[in-house]
């Protein structure tokens, strides 16, 4: 057994626990702290007024932040389930193809290699409503343009569609992996016992994933709820608050209009309401997983 | 090694649904990344007008590139030196943290701790900690500083950059260290310069990647960092 010095000890856990203590930990104290407060700035000094829950209080009431939880929601629902279904399908196609894929995997993964604001900037031009590429070529078949970005029947959707662009890749990356691991005996069995291919996938291929497409859309569920950049250049939460999402009501309220006290309670709030549904999540999962 | 079996012929268009599926899936990936090039290549009215074809131009790049007014270059240096500094410094830390995490028998409720808040802290947007971090930045005097964007960025990846090498670190068999061991390799040589990195090469790749990737995301938390006032 291996015996190395206490000192090599400590001092190999330090430097995390030091960034952890002093860039997270206390953060997320201070914002704790500050959500008890209402801020205010005086002649470039800060006043600190304590007003207990309040700032918790005016969050229910909040109409920005009730269409943020609506459209993430939807936004995080919707998304994280094409994605998950989508890279599977694609996982399982490359899966089939065996060594030949090489060339579809390096191609497929691209946008995940982009960063949010470039993706912003190219779909914005593609969904522009007088000379983007998506009208055009409506127009070029004969359907009439519309203003995906502009109107708040296709805005939400419009961003849905690009935050699926954007990560159905990375769902894939993970859901091949887990495809390419799997047992062959098992498939192969079934086969010698004459399951037709769907059968095949039904009752072989697709309980043995299950725990690979939970943690999938348990990730990019997380994810998607962070979503920031993409609605920042798309869209600004607009029109009206059809595409609003939650990062962007805290942006909002803490950056753009000062309120950060109030702000600060916004994103306690939301971490405690995130952690919840995981754990929830995560006991219900598991709990499914061991049934089978 | 299967010996390699001729698939019977009802299985050929299955495999031809794979491909086409694929490369359906290619072209809406490469789409939009054709599309914009070809837009860099127009003029700022031509896209207005909805010319179709039309003469390629470079002026553009010029602009990017060489003109007086453009902060390109310094951009792109910035987002460099943050990117690179942030990475190594995740790499370096979430290497040792890892390491000893799961080998230096730590109390399981020591490693939990640190996984629970790895997983944890990626719940947390990152817009709401950006004030925060300004607040330390400023006080400490490292307001619109490097420093205070590299460590922002490093809290930011530190988290998966430990649950990935954790994971791997509890794959990589005890028995290549020991044996090493054994023959005489000290701590440093043993463990990090011969052993352990060599093997986790393709996983420090893997945590390269996605912070390398947001240099531009970078930019719009930096801003947020250096521009509140």
């Amino acid at each position: 057994m291996l015996t190395l010095s206490p000192v090599a000890r400590y001092l190999s856990l330090a430097p995390s626990v030091l960034i952890f203590a002093a860039l997270a930990v206390l953060p997320v104290a201070n914002l704790v702290f500050t959500s008890f407060f209402e801020v205010s700035w005086l002649e470039g000094r800060k006043q600190m007024a304590f007003v207990g829950l309040e700032n918790y209080a005016r969050i229910p009431g909040d109409p920005l932040f009730r269409a943020g939880i609506v459209n993430t929601t939807i936004l995080v629902i919707v998304a994280t389930t094409a994605q998950v279904v989508l890279g599977l399908v694609l996982a399982l196609a490359c899966a089939r193809i065996g060594y030949k894929s090489r060339f579809y995997r390096a191609l497929l993964i691209l946008p995940i290699l982009i960063p949010g604001i470039v993706i912003g900037a190219i779909w914005r031009l593609m969904y522009n409503a007088e000379f983007g590429i998506i009208n055009l070529l409506l127009q070029a078949v004969g359907f009439p343009g519309h203003d995906w970005l502009g109107s708040t029947s296709t805005a939400l959707a419009a961003v849905i569609v690009v935050d699926i662009w954007h990560w159905t890749p990375f769902s894939f990356l993970l859901l091949l992996a887990a495809v390419e691991s799997l047992p062959r005996d098992v498939t192969e069995a079934a086969k010698v016992d004459g399951a037709t291919e769907w059968q095949r996938f039904r009752y072989v291929t697709f309980p043995l994933l299950i725990p690979a497409l939970m943690m999938t859309f348990l990730f990019r569920a997380v994810i998607a709820f962070k979503v920031f950049d993409e609605v920042f250049l798309l869209t600004s939460g607009g029109p009206g608050t059809a595409t609003e999402v939650v990062s962007f009501t805290i942006y909002q309220r803490f950056f753009l209009q000062d309120q950060t006290g109030y702000g600060s309670a916004l994103s306690v709030t939301v971490i405690a309401v995130v952690s919840l549904i995981i754990v929830i999540a995560m006991t219900a999962g598991s709990g499914k997983v061991k049934e089978q | 090694m299967r010996p390699r079996v001729r698939q019977p012929s009802r299985f050929r268009w299955g495999t031809a649904v794979s491909h086409g599926l694929l490369l359906f899936a290619v072209l809406m990936t490469l789409g939009p990344f054709v599309y914009i090039a070809l837009s860099s290549l127009k003029t700022q009215i031509s896209p207005l007008m909805g010319e179709v074809a039309f003469t390629p131009t470079m002026l553009n790049y010029e602009e990017v590139l060489f003109d007086r007014t453009s902060d390109y270059f310094r951009n792109f240096a910035n987002s460099l030196i943050v990117t690179t500094t942030s990475t190594a410094l995740v790499m370096v830390i979430g290497f040792f943290a890892g390491y000893s995490l799961f080998r230096m028998r730590w109390p399981m409720s020591v490693v939990n701790a640190f996984l629970v808040w790895s997983m944890a802290f990626n719940l947390i947007p990152a817009v709401s900690l950006a004030g925060a971090w300004y607040e330390m930045a400023r006080s400490v005097g490292l307001a619109n500083d490097y420093l205070a964007v590299i460590f922002a960025y490093t809290t930011l990846h530190l988290p998966m950059a430990l649950w990935l090498l954790a994971s791997f670190f509890r794959e990589i068999p005890r028995e290549l260290e020991e044996a090493a061991y054994i023959d005489g390799a000290g701590f440093v040589a043993l463990s990090h310069c011969q052993i352990l990195t060599p093997s986790s090469g393709s996983r420090c790749a893997l945590i390269f990647a996605p912070c390398n990737k947001n240099s531009a995301q970078r930019r719009s938390t930096s801003h947020m960092i250096r521009s509140k006032q």
